[in-house]
């Protein structure tokens, strides 16, 4: 097991009114998950879900308010920085933002050689090679070195983001919605770029999205979020077959068809997200649910894993 | 970058006014006439005339050589105490936007009580506490600067911070130290430039006062506040003597402020699309 998530919450304060009610926003809540090596985990869920958050708890970019990460058998929260800074090198993240996630007075190269300066993998001309190495490898010319950020288009400057979390030769990539901001034909080169990575690296993805169709081309897992919980996980295409919970059916009966002959029946969701700060008692999905029950008001239900391992969070399974 | 520097008549306007000075400050005694040490008395309060360009004072010293070895004295107090508020505005502006919390409230509070003196009246007090003198005027005037420094350098930190990119130097491993090094600092040095020049300009006024008021530079050393403050005496008789250096200060910080504003303009893109 290359990564395992066990009952990982985040709980930010914040402070409302003059004379500071102190509130909690429940962003993650109790949230367990594995990726073996070599495996796609798929994260998905609606904005402010919490697939965010989660990953930077993950890679300790925020502190958790509870739980424990454990990376290739270590625990990442116990690690001092020093030695957390020196487990960077095989956990590495690419960002939603192409535009911010570049430092725009730096040119490309420096950008790519840092983590190599960093982590001292390479050194003057070795780094340099290295990084005209990265850029072929991500569908760059070896050229742009001198370039700066603004000069590149978007799926360019995602593709100088992967370069530059490649270059440590990480074990574990965290791709936060890579291809949200991007239109369609080059997020599906981007797709293709991360399928071949990983099929020539041995990479382990962790990949948010909020689009279920490309989480279908690249994951083998696939989570889905709603309100800071998790509430299914199984295999990608007993998810696609066989959707348990009654979120997740929704949210699949809500992916546009190709053919227009086919008539689908959308379930449509009543009401709104409920807010965070204040989630509904019981099953958080309780007042949107079509199927709901007695219990579900009351009682928070447990994601169990079923034999086939498909886990679901919803008193109604089965 | 540069290029849109130049189209901007501000920097240019701002930016010759500027130069000319330095220049005059570097060639000093190629420039000025007379000894500005010289005293004549024979030639004491004369008007301006074809010897003496902007006449003499009341021990007949040249007017115009001591207002061009002035210069020199203005120009390096003006850079001088900028450059050592700069350093402290932005030691604790970094600290305290970057590691946030206690010590943030700490440099803050510090920050805080200094704007809240008088800046004048305060340098006016340290003068006076530590006796007059150059080294005097670096000091008052850096007390009173670097605050005005932190808290500015202190927003930009904080607003840096936030970027996507220092979050994604955070994941690579960098160290608090490099992320400060490279990827916050090289972000603020468009805003610490801008702030820097309109220091300048309102240093050499601070300068002024205090040389005007006895607590700057002794005489016989020229300065242009001192200048004014022994002509102030004359005002009637021989005007000439306050007010050649009065208007120079006036020219150099105009000069100084236009400078910084036509920077500002320049690095700031938002204020550059209006500008568009």
């Amino acid at each position: 097991m290359l990564l395992q998530a066990k009952h990982l919450k985040k709980y930010f304060q914040i402070q409302q009114g003059l004379f500071s009610r102190h509130l909690q926003v429940f962003a993650v809540d109790d949230v367990s998950f594995n990726i073996k090596k070599g495996e796609t985990l798929g994260l998905v869920g609606e904005s402010g879900c919490g697939k965010s958050t989660t990953v930077r708890l993950i890679l300790r970019l925020l502190e958790p308010t509870g739980g424990s990460v454990f990376f290739d058998e270590q625990d990442i929260l116990a690690m001092n920085y020093k030695r957390l800074n020196q487990m960077r090198a095989r956990m590495q993240m690419v960002f939603q933002d192409p535009f911010g996630s570049l430092n725009p007075r730096m040119n490309i190269g420096s950008i790519i050689a840092e983590p190599l300066a960093i982590h001292k993998i390479a050194m003057g001309k070795e780094k340099a090679e290295k990084v005209s190495h990265l850029l072929e490898m991500v569908g760059l010319s070896p050229t742009c070195q001198n370039r700066y950020p603004h000069e590149f288009s978007g799926g360019q400057r995602q593709r100088i983001g992967i370069a530059r979390a490649l270059a440590t030769s990480p074990e574990l990539l965290v791709l936060d919605e890579p291809v949200s901001s991007l239109d369609v034909s080059v997020a599906a080169q981007i797709i293709n770029l991360l399928m071949d990575l990983q099929e020539q690296f041995q990479l382990s993805y962790l990949f948010i999205s909020h689009d279920l169709r490309m989480v279908k081309q690249l994951s083998h897992k696939i989570a889905v979020m709603y309100l800071g919980r998790i509430v299914e996980l199984c295999p990608v295409d007993r998810l696609y077959s066989n959707p348990l919970h009654p979120y997740t059916r929704a949210l699949l009966s809500a992916i546009p068809s190709l053919d227009p002959l086919i008539n689908k029946t959308r379930l449509i969701l009543k009401g709104d997200v409920p807010s965070p700060i204040n989630p509904p008692p019981g099953c958080s999905f309780h007042p949107r649910c079509p199927q709901v029950k007695p219990e579900c008001r009351e009682i928070e239900p447990e994601l169990i894993e079923s034999f086939d391992g498909h886990s679901v969070a919803c008193h109604c399974r089965g | 970058m540069i290029k849109r520097l130049f189209c901007n008549k501000m920097v240019l306007f701002g930016g010759s006014i500027v130069m000319i000075f330095v220049v005059v400050a570097i060639c000093c005694p190629l420039l000025s006439p007379y000894d500005p040490y010289q005293v004549n008395l024979c030639e004491r309060l004369q008007p301006p005339d074809k010897e003496h360009l902007c006449g003499t004072d009341n021990i007949g010293r040249d007017v115009l050589s001591r207002i061009i070895y002035g210069t020199r004295v203005s120009l390096a107090i003006g850079v001088i105490a900028t450059l050592i508020s700069m350093i402290f505005g932005l030691f604790f502006g970094v600290i305290s936007g970057y590691f946030g919390g206690y010590i943030d409230k700490i440099v803050l509070c510090l920050i805080d009580i200094m704007l809240a003196f008088p800046g004048l009246l305060l340098a006016i007090g340290i003068a006076v506490a530590i006796g007059p003198g150059l080294l005097t005027l670096f000091m008052a005037l850096s007390i009173v600067g670097w605050a005005g420094f932190a808290r500015m350098v202190r927003g930009v930190v904080i607003a840096a911070k936030e970027q996507a990119y220092v979050e994604a130097a955070r994941a690579i491993g960098v160290s608090d130290m490099g992320i400060i090094i490279r990827h916050i600092l090289p972000n603020c040095l468009s805003m610490v430039i801008v702030l820097s020049t309109l220091k300048i300009g309102s240093f050499i006024l601070g300068e002024a006062a205090l040389s005007f008021l006895g607590l700057g530079a002794q005489p016989p050393t020229p300065t242009w506040g001192s200048m004014v403050s022994t002509g102030f005496v004359f005002l009637r008789s021989a005007p000439w003597i306050s007010i050649i250096p009065g208007l120079t200060i006036a020219v150099v910080v105009i000069g100084f402020n236009l400078f910084g504003d036509g920077l500002r303009d320049t690095f700031d893109p938002k204020l550059r699309e209006k500008t568009d």
